[in-house]
């Protein structure tokens, strides 16, 4: 048995041996420690999702149309051609407030921070570091889809 | 300045008491496995705390997304089976190595003055532990848990003159239903903790404090030194427990890894309804007499428990030499067992 | 006793490892036990949430809203508005919570996305199954086994019976004034002997034909339901044409069965030989692609019989007809019988070799001809003159005989065809042939000579020996002679020494 008087110096044998002995430990527990990081960390999905959101003859040229995802946050369809749509996203750049359409001067206005978008969803006063977030439009027998990115688990 | 002395200037820890503390002799009979039953339970809360915090970053305690939560954890969060089964299973042991602890306890007679205050702080912490057991059942929230509480709170309710506050008290209301559900919410994951944090600290300081009872084994007589060291001896008895306790635990989860069953309905009670094994005696108690013994009769029991120490040195007086405490333990133990039994068999 | 320091450290050196161990083996388990396909939530507009705050969580309906959340439909962003909502001046629409919407939902409105897939199938024989109105089974149906006036006009014979599988013609309820009726909730309401109806050829409101949930079945509209045999066999089954059974009996079905998880229902494209090969099932012949097809839902693109008349004729021969008698040159997408089999073969191609498939057509055709032959045309011929000589009443099903011949053509002989057309032996011979030989035999001919000894009585002599003419040709053909006893003697011999052979075998 061994006899250690003064538990700050150990000789280099116990030492290996200690570190036989709880460095296996230790790893095991670095390892669940790990399991459990992996199971509070949030699942990550990134799909990207075709969705049909109407029919073209829904949306007149240069008219706009709002669609609302589930998580409750708008979209902006806008015609802006025979066959073109474009899709904005309504949720400022800045900070993530929810813009609001001012028609009378043509313009998304955010409450938060007085950013302003134009119609086309490009910067045009404030604090917004970019323009309105698009989404990939495509059109199949006359109907519109956009390309939305699915990111919430 | 150094970062040693900055360190030691901003938290200034006495070195040597920390020494003497760490260098504590540990009475020889503590080498034997059978004490490790007492740290068992201690290092078993610690892994409910911690995977309980884990799980509670899930857990909805809302009657119509409970299930589900825990839906989610259990077949769609990373390595949630795992986490939740952990703390399953930990829950099991934890009981079963206080039972096996309260045994050694009450076999060594460690329970005399002046431990007997102790021992009762020692059946509290068993009481607190049954319900632990209890409400984190009930927040599942699957057909057993819905039913447990609604004969939970039953059997609250037929204490004599409290019992209708005590039920009450407990659901939130005169029915199960939301109010039930946080309420077991908050004891199961801040009160309980709390009276339990508190209530093990006073243990543990009372064991300090008394120092552990010597015991005289055969064998240690010749033992030159009574004591052996806290550090390296008795930790490393320590760590191979909690070595052995983390693979018991894990190989459990990994083959009977806890699964859900049917989302709670109000309305139907399954046919074959069972508490946890730990409730099964008195589950079948409850079945073999009227609702009025069969509350009584585990009242009756845990009193015996509570006040064991004096109930044990009246038997001494009155009956030297014939070790009655000792018969009526066993005899209690075969009660429990053979209630037991028969509630796992029967039906 | 006590266990050494050593000791102490090197168990809780191998327990760690143990520890390590088994956390690979949770590492594993969680690898293996990896996540579920990730199914998205539907992401719809608000008319289509609105419509769900109601049908979707206070339980009317509520299923609809759970199966169509996992659809395609809710996956891509079509919801309830998408399909229910009605034009205005649609005749079925009206207003409910604030949407004009209809309940039924047409071709026409599938077309909006599905307009290829609408169009086949609109030109197809399904949709025009609801035009049964003049035929026998309609007598049948309103007049022999129901009554069409019968409690208003309920027609429960034809309402819960042919009209679920052909399709009814929709009708709104009307009050007094002819005014349409709604609910106290401004609901349309629709006459319940037309209405629920899925029927494949029904007559809709909007003036389209057809119900393209009589075999997409809602709101799932799974692609998987849609393939499976069963799906066909909610119509193609019975005693009139036991498509299911025959196909059950056949190895294409035994395949089929044996090898379901194999068969890869929900992908697309869903191409025989590529995406599958276990076995075909009906849409594989019928509908759906090949290597070098597309998908169709016109059904009779690759039908070259049609099997269902007292005689089979090839399938373009009535279209053909009606062009030549009108003297106009055929349109250029006409698909003559040939091109519809060359589909078809192409289909049994991807599993067999040619000369096997030719055979087989081989075997088809000499037993459609057969049929055609001595049972088809012979019996028509007899019923046609029993009626053009006046021995039986102009009323259909108030003679014997008249339900004997459709017994006879209308289920045997449609039996033993389609047996031979999908291969289900069983029915080509006892549930078909054998019968139809019965029949014929054993129950027609007797009444035929019953009837012209009626007439004789009834003083209709000179009809009466037309018709039994024309029953002596048919008796006396080459086909029939057995039955008067006039089989040619060393066929008679013949048939002996085989037959006095074949009894060695069991001691007789």
């Amino acid at each position: 048995m061994n006899k250690t008087k003064n538990n700050k110096y150990m000789d280099r044998r116990d030492a290996l041996k200690n570190m036989l002995a709880f460095i296996p430990l230790g790893g095991a527990f670095a390892g669940i420690t790990a399991m459990g990081f992996r199971f509070i960390t949030p699942k990550k999905r990134d799909v990207t999702r075709r969705i049909f959101t109407m029919h073209l003859n829904e949306l007149p040229i240069n008219a706009s149309r709002k669609i609302t995802d589930l998580r409750g946050k708008d979209l902006v369809l806008v015609r802006t051609g025979e066959r073109e749509v474009k899709a904005m996203s309504t949720v400022c750049t800045h900070l993530g407030c929810t813009v609001y359409w001012q028609k009378d001067n043509q313009e998304f206005y955010c409450p938060c921070h007085a950013g302003r978008f134009d119609k086309n969803g490009n910067v045009v006063a404030g604090p917004p570091p970019a323009p309105l977030q698009t989404y990939h439009t495509e059109i199949e027998d006359d109907n519109v889809f956009i390309y939305f990115k699915d990111a919430e688990g | 300045m150094g970062l040693g002395t900055w360190l030691k200037q901003s938290f200034p820890v006495d070195q040597d008491a920390l020494i003497e503390l760490t260098a504590e002799p540990i009475p020889n009979h503590l080498k034997r496995w059978w004490w490790a039953l007492g740290g068992t339970p201690l290092y078993m809360f610690t892994v409910q705390v911690i995977t309980g915090i884990m799980l509670v970053f899930y857990y909805v305690p809302d009657t119509t997304q409970a299930y589900d939560s825990i839906a989610y954890i259990t077949y769609t969060a990373d390595y949630g089976w795992l986490i939740r089964s952990i703390h399953r299973w930990s829950s099991n042991i934890m009981i079963a190595s206080l039972i096996l602890h309260m045994m050694r306890v009450f076999f060594t007679r460690s329970y005399q003055p002046p431990r007997d205050i102790n021992w009762m702080f020692g059946v509290v912490l068993f009481l607190l532990t049954l319900m632990f057991g209890f409400t984190g059942y009930s927040l599942v929230y699957e057909q057993m848990s819905y039913w447990a509480m609604q004969v939970g709170t039953g059997i609250a309710g037929a204490t004599p003159f409290i019992g209708q506050w005590i039920a009450d008290f407990m659901r939130g209301g005169s029915e199960i239903g939301q109010n039930t559900l946080t309420r077991f919410y908050i004891f199961h994951i801040v009160l309980l903790p709390l009276l339990l944090a508190m209530a093990v600290g006073v243990h543990v300081y009372l064991i300090r404090a008394h120092g552990v009872t010597e015991l005289k084994f055969k064998g240690d007589e010749n033992l030159k030194k009574k004591t052996f060291p806290l550090w390296p001896d008795h930790v490393f008895t320590e760590l191979i427990m909690v070595s052995i306790i983390m693979i018991l635990l894990l190989t459990l989860s990994l083959l009977f890894p806890v699964q859900l069953g049917d989302p709670a309905n109000p309305n139907v009670t399954p046919l074959h309804i069972k508490p946890e094994w730990y409730f099964f005696a008195v589950f079948r108690w409850l079945k073999i007499t009227n609702l009025m013994v069969g509350v009584l009769g585990p009242m009756v029991f845990l009193g015996i428990l509570f006040f064991w120490p004096y109930i044990d040195r009246f038997f001494d007086k009155v009956f030297p030499g014939k070790e009655v405490g000792f018969w009526i333990g066993v005899l209690g133990m075969l009660t429990i067992t053979v209630f037991t039994v028969w509630e796992t068999f029967g039906h | 006793m006590a266990t050494s320091l050593n000791t102490k450290r090197t168990i809780i050196g191998v327990l760690s490892v143990v520890f390590i161990v088994i956390l690979l083996m949770a590492l594993w388990k969680e690898v293996q036990h990896a996540m579920p396909d990730y199914k998205a939530s539907p992401i719809v507009d608000e008319g289509t949430r609105h419509c769900i705050s109601c049908h979707g969580e206070q339980g009317v309906g509520k299923v609809i809203v759970e199966q169509w959340k996992d659809s395609k439909h809710a996956e891509v962003g079509v919801g309830c508005l998408e399909c229910h909502q009605a034009k205005k001046g649609d005749i079925d629409g009206y207003e409910h919570e604030g949407q004009f919407i209809a309940t039924i939902v047409t071709p026409n409105d599938c077309a909006e996305c599905h307009a290829e897939e609408a169009e086949q199938f609109t030109t197809s024989h399904h949709a025009d199954a609801g035009m049964i109105m003049g035929s026998l089974d309609n007598v049948l149906a309103e007049v022999v086994e129901g009554h069409a006036a019968f409690m208003d006009g309920a027609n429960p014979a034809a309402a819960s019976g042919c009209w679920q599988c052909h399709g009814s013609r929709v009708q709104v309820q009307t009050d007094e004034n002819g005014d349409a009726k709604y609910n106290d909730m401004g609901i349309l309401l629709l006459d319940p002997k037309t209405w629920p109806n899925t029927g494949m050829g029904r007559i809709n409101l909007d003036g389209s034909k057809g119900s393209c949930s009589a075999c997409h079945n809602r709101h799932h509209f799974s692609i998987a339901q849609v393939r499976q045999p069963e799906n066909c066999g909610k119509c193609h089954m019975g005693p009139d044409h036991p498509q299911l059974e025959i196909y059950n009996e056949s190895k294409h079905g035994i395949n089929f069965r044996a090898h379901r998880e194999d068969m890869n229902l929900e992908a697309q494209p869903w191409i025989v030989g590529q995406d599958y090969s276990a076995a075909p099932t009906c849409a594989t012949c019928h509908m759906s692609a090949t290597p070098d097809q597309p998908v169709t839902h016109d059904v009779g693109d690759r039908i070259s019989w049609t099997l269902r008349p007292k005689v089979s004729e090839k399938i373009d021969a009535a279209e053909l007809a009606k062009y030549e008698a009108q003297g106009k040159p055929l349109p250029e997408d006409f698909l003559t019988w040939e091109q519809r089999r060359k589909g078809m073969q192409n289909v049994c191609y991807q599993c067999h070799t040619k000369i096997y498939v030719k055979n087989f057509y081989t075997q088809y055709d000499n037993s459609v001809h057969l049929y055609n032959d001595k049972f088809g045309k012979p019996a028509l011929a007899l019923m046609k003159a029993l009626k053009k000589e006046g021995l039986i009443t102009p009323i259909p099903f108030d003679d014997k005989i008249e339900w004997t011949y459709f017994f006879l053509w209308h289920h045997e002989g449609r039996r033993a065809r389609m047996g031979a057309s999908m291969m289900g032996p069983d029915y080509t011979q006892w549930h078909g042939n054998f019968e139809v030989a019965e029949r014929f035999y054993m129950e027609m001919v007797p009444e035929v000579e019953e009837l012209i000894d009626e007439g004789k009585k009834h003083g209709k002599t000179a009809q009466a020996n037309r018709v039994y003419n024309l029953l002596d040709d048919i008796l006396n053909s080459e086909m029939h002679k057995w039955f008067l006893g006039k089989t040619d003697p060393e066929e008679v011999a013949r048939r002996k020494a085989a037959s006095a052979e074949f009894r060695k075998r069991y001691s007789e």
